[in-house]
Order: structure tokens, then C-alpha cells, then sequence
């Protein structure tokens, strides 16, 4: 069964089949039982299933968190929302020190199974703590699993494969596709969730991108198919860890690499991704694996951030030099 | 170091099995 929806849609409905599938799952988190979150992905849920499985917390993320660790010590699979990206760093601190380390800590006796649902990523002019993007922070911290959904129907089935994991993880929803319609697929089985997908095919270059940049990624193939370049877009869906099989297929036939994220350049998931290809398909790759991204600086205000977020152009210029090279 | 592998996640890692297939390779080194 095929149905058109919205990616917020999506996510409430993963979320109300995860909570009618398994009575241990719980949701919690800031305005999101009456109000239904702030972006409503939640809405009609607490109505749906109680005050008690669909909990309105405190405004204290890292009471949020901590307390999922001990629903997880219990037997729990607590999915949190945090409200903002930029309002996870209260909380960071429970999920580096605590639910990245408790499996490992009790030598495997204890899993997290945690949702740490967190919309990231700029894009709707809104002020600062309320566009960024931390995946690296988490993709750097061993224990942790990062995933973004970039589609509807990534939505809807990687929420439930992420409460269904017995490993904590991060949950990057790409806020500003929030409203975006896409078909999705009731009954095909999912993709496993820890697996990349070529979204668009082509052969003369690769562009590797996850969330919110896929469709301007998949923008920027067709303007470059109109002139003459034939560009592949690969969909990572899973940041921490990175299907580098499908990564490395993709490079491999198209020689070329360019990484496109919003987030800060330095130090990002495109630098991993350079430095691991550089490592394995030195000899195969026409050019240097290249980046677009954000710039490193605190994220700008409203009316400059369409300077900048990775753009069409912006990606095509980098297109052009990885080809010149 | 093994069974410190093993403890990382509940569910095995393609990332994390490549590391430890590269520390073993690397601990047999040192033992010949």
C-alpha cells in the first residue's frame, strides 16, 4: 500500500506503530504530548496512548536523557526528543559519557536502546541553536550509531528500525524537509538502516551527501544533466557507521568524489569520508575527493544563510574543478 | 581486546569488524 505524505507525517506514523508494536517503547520529550512537539511529529499520540508512554518532560535535556538511560536500564526503549540540534549540548554530556559507554561499561550486559530524535540543519530562518548540524560530535564518539533520513519513506521505516536497534541512536531528521511529500511504501520491506542508497545514477562523478542536502544534491544532477554532466547521488542514510561498500562502488566507477554537507567543513563527516578514500582508491580516483559545506563559523543569521548553506551552484563549481583536475 | 570489541555495541558494526580484523592483524605482527 502506497500512500503520499509529508516527512513529519511519515515519522508520527513510524512512531505510532513503533508504540503499538512493543510496550516497552516510550516516547518523551519537550512540548511533545498536548502540543504534539513543536513541529508536531508527535501530534495525537499522548491522546492515542497516555500520559504515561508519551511523556512531556522538563525543559532539562539532560534530564531527558538521563532519565532514558535508566528506562534502558530497565528494560525500557525510550525514544527522546530533543526540540533543536543546538539545544543537545545540555544533554551532551549524558550521551557521550553515559549511553555511548553503558553497553561496553557492564561488558556487554546492559544495552541502550535509545532514539535520541533531534531535527537538524539550517534553512528556515530561524535564530541561532536552531539550525545546526552536530552529527560529527556523535559520529566521532564510539558506542553511538548516527543515522539522518533524507525521504518520507525513509522515515517512516528508519524510526522504527532505529527503536527497534538494541544500540543508542541518533536520529537526524533534516527539519526543513519536514513538510516535503513523498510515496510511502506501507508494505516493501526496508532497506537495512545502516545502508547507503544511489539515489540517481550516473558516471561521471559522485556526490555523497545525507538529510536535508540530498534533494539539493539531486537539484544539482539534473541542472548538470542538462549540461551534458552525468553526476550520481548517493543517499548515506547512515553516518556512524558508514556503508563504505556502497560508497566505494559508487567511486569507483565514477573516479570522482565530491561530499556535500551543511555542516562546518573542518573536521566533518566529508573529511572522514576524503581521508578514507584517499586511503583505499588512491590509485583509481581521477581527482581529490571534494568538499561543500558549511563554513567554519557559528551558523549565520537568517537573512545571510542562503550564503551559507551548500547550494546547486556551489556544487556545481565544485563539479567543475573536480572535472578540470 | 577482543572481547572489548565485542562489548562496543549490542549489534556488530561493519566499521567496527574492519578495526578489529586491522588490530589483529596487527597484534599477529608483533607476536612473530
Amino acid at each position: 500500500m502506497n500512500e503520499s505524505l509529508t516527512m513529519a507525517k511519515a515519522l508520527n506514523r513510524g512512531l505510532r506503530r513503533a508504540l503499538q508494536a512493543d510496550p516497552k517503547v516510550l516516547l518523551a520529550g519537550e512540548d511533545i504530548g498536548k502540543l504534539g512537539g513543536v513541529f508536531r511529529i508527535t501530534e495525537g499520540l499522548q491522546a492515542e496512548f497516555g500520559e504515561n508512554r508519551v511523556i512531556d518532560s522538563p525543559l532539562a535535556e539532560s534530564g531527558i536523557i538521563g532519565t532514558a538511560v535508566g528506562l534502558c536500564m530497565r528494560g525500557y526503549r525510550p525514544v527522546v526528543e530533543i526540540q533543536f540540534d543546538g539545544f543537545v549540548f545540555p544533554g551532551f554530556a549524558q550521551i557521550v559519557t553515559q549511553v555511548a559507554k553503558f553497553h561496553m561499561r557492564t561488558g556487554g550486559q546492559t544495552p541502550m536502546p535509545m532514539v535520541i530524535r533531534i531535527p537538524f540543519g539550517g534553512g528556515i530562518g530561524a535564530i541561532e541553536h536552531h539550525s545546526e548540524s552536530p552529527e560529527a560530535y556523535f559520529a566521532h564518539t564510539p558506542g553511538l550509531k548516527v543515522v539522518s533520513c533524507a525521504n518520507a519513506n525513509d522515515a517512516y521505516w528508519m524510526i522504527q528500525q532505529a527503536i527497534q536497534s538494541d544500540d543508542p541512536v541518533v536520529f537526524l531528521e533534516p527539519k526543513r524537509r519536514y513538510h516535503v511529500k513523498d510515496l510511502v511504501n506501507f508494505t516493501s520491506r526496508p532497506a537495512p538502516m545502516h545502508q547507503a542508497a544511489i539515489t540517481r545514477y550516473g558516471t561521471d562523478a559522485t556526490l555523497l551527501c545525507y538529510g536535508p542536502m540530498v534533494k539539493t544534491c539531486l537539484d544539482a544532477a539534473a541542472v548538470a544533466a542538462e549540461e551534458g554532466t552525468s553526476l550520481e547521488v548517493v543517499d548515506l542514510r547512515t553516518i556512524s557507521p558508514i556503508d563504505w561498500v556502497t560508497i566505494q562502488s559508487s567511486v569507483r566507477r565514477t573516479k570522482r568524489a565530491i561530499v556535500v554537507h551543511e555542516a562546518p567543513k573542518t573536521l566533518g563527516i566529508g573529511s572522514e569520508i576524503a581521508a578514507k578514500l584517499h586511503e583505499d582508491l588512491f590509485y583509481v580516483m581521477e581527482s581529490p575527493v571534494m568538499r561543500v559545506a558549511g563554513y567554519d563559523m557559528p551558523y549565520p543569521p537568517a537573512r545571510v544563510e542562503g550564503e551559507y548553506l551548500p547550494s546547486v551552484d556551489r556544487i556545481l563549481d565544485t563539479v567543475d574543478q573536480s572535472l578540470a583536475y | 581486546m577482543d572481547k572489548l570489541f565485542e562489548t562496543v555495541y549490542a549489534e556488530p558494526t561493519v566499521a567496527l569488524e574492519a578495526q578489529r580484523r586491522e588490530y589483529a592483524e596487527y597484534a599477529a605482527g608483533e607476536d612473530a
